[in-house]
């Protein structure tokens, strides 16, 4: 048995077929409007937005933070999330998103959770010289993100 | 009660008006009118202000030492702090720290007129820690630059 083939269905299954069409539709249409840092500007808008309707209880370490962020994305069918602290920086691996599912890792995928994770940090009490960006793809099914210092 | 009296003519249990008789009258030394009746009576010179000197206003002043602190700071702020601190602080500092904390100070009281100091870790132990989560943004906001602001981090290094 091919590990692809399962890995794909799984991927198939992991967002609604009720949103499926929908969802590609959109983002054909916005990347015909806009070039890739504008995708995820605007995707990243709505992702803050998102983060602002669902505000995460306190959390006084990045283990109990983190601990926020995966019931949350757990109680939505979203995947699930690890942080990585390093010396320079906080690495976020999001897993199994369903639209990464639908729509790869790009800008659109990309752009809302960064978004998402920007505004729940800053609400966890980040400086204003500490940014949320996207990192580099590692699979199809990690979406990578960096909090470090930007300023 | 006595009826003698002295040579001026004034009952010699009258202390008062015997040196005024004296000190106005009669030939002593110029020294004794300043024992008069009414020098004894005249206004005193102006003492150093005991109240109505704003406790903030004195608080602004830069306070070297105890002599020039107003009365109404030497003795009555003191009576929850200076009194009672011990003396390994300023007074200016002392004045600026809480009720709150300056009542909590115990030690002995010290002599008046001294400049007390305060060791200004004892206010900085009662400010609240901050959580792990404050302290790992803060590092990564003072320290944790990594040399291309962020983006260039060991893992995309390694997925490059």
């Amino acid at each position: 048995m091919n590990l692809n083939n399962t890995l794909d269905y799984y991927r198939s299954q992991s967002c609604s077929p009720q949103w499926r069409g929908f969802l590609r539709a959109l983002a054909e249409e916005v990347a015909q409007g806009l070039d890739e840092d504008d995708q995820a500007r605007l995707m990243a808008r709505i992702g803050r937005r998102f983060a602002q309707a669902h505000p995460l209880p306190k959390a006084a370490t990045l283990q109990e933070l983190q601990a926020h962020v995966d019931a949350l994305w757990s109680s939505l069918d979203w995947g699930f999330i690890v942080f990585e602290e390093q010396p320079d920086q906080v690495v976020i691996r999001h897993v199994a998103s369903p639209l990464a599912a639908v729509l790869g890792q790009t800008s659109l995928a990309t752009g809302f959770l960064e978004g998402v994770y920007r505004e729940w940090f800053r609400a966890a009490g980040m400086s204003a010289r500490l940014d949320v960006s996207t990192g580099a793809t590692e699979s199809p099914d990690v979406a990578t993100f960096l909090l470090c210092r930007v300023s | 009660m006595s009826n003698s009296k002295s040579q001026a003519g004034v009952p010699l249990d009258d202390v008062a008006g015997l040196f005024a008789k004296v000190g106005v009258e009669g030939d002593a030394p110029v020294g004794y009118q300043a024992f008069s009746l009414a020098a004894l009576k005249a206004p005193a010179a102006p003492a150093a202000p005991t109240s109505a000197v704003p406790e903030a206003a004195a608080a602004a002043e830069p306070v070297e030492s105890a002599a020039e602190v107003p009365a109404a700071e030497a003795v009555q702020a003191p009576a929850t702090a200076a009194m009672q601190a011990p003396s390994t602080g300023t007074l200016l500092v002392m004045l600026a720290e809480p009720a709150a904390t300056r009542a909590t100070i115990a030690g002995p009281a010290p002599l008046r007129g001294t400049v007390v100091r305060i060791d200004p870790a004892r206010g900085a132990a009662a400010k609240p820690t901050r959580t792990p989560l404050e302290q790992l943004f803060q590092r990564l906001a003072e320290g944790g630059r990594s040399e291309s602001g962020g983006e260039e981090s060991p893992l995309r290094r390694l997925f490059r």
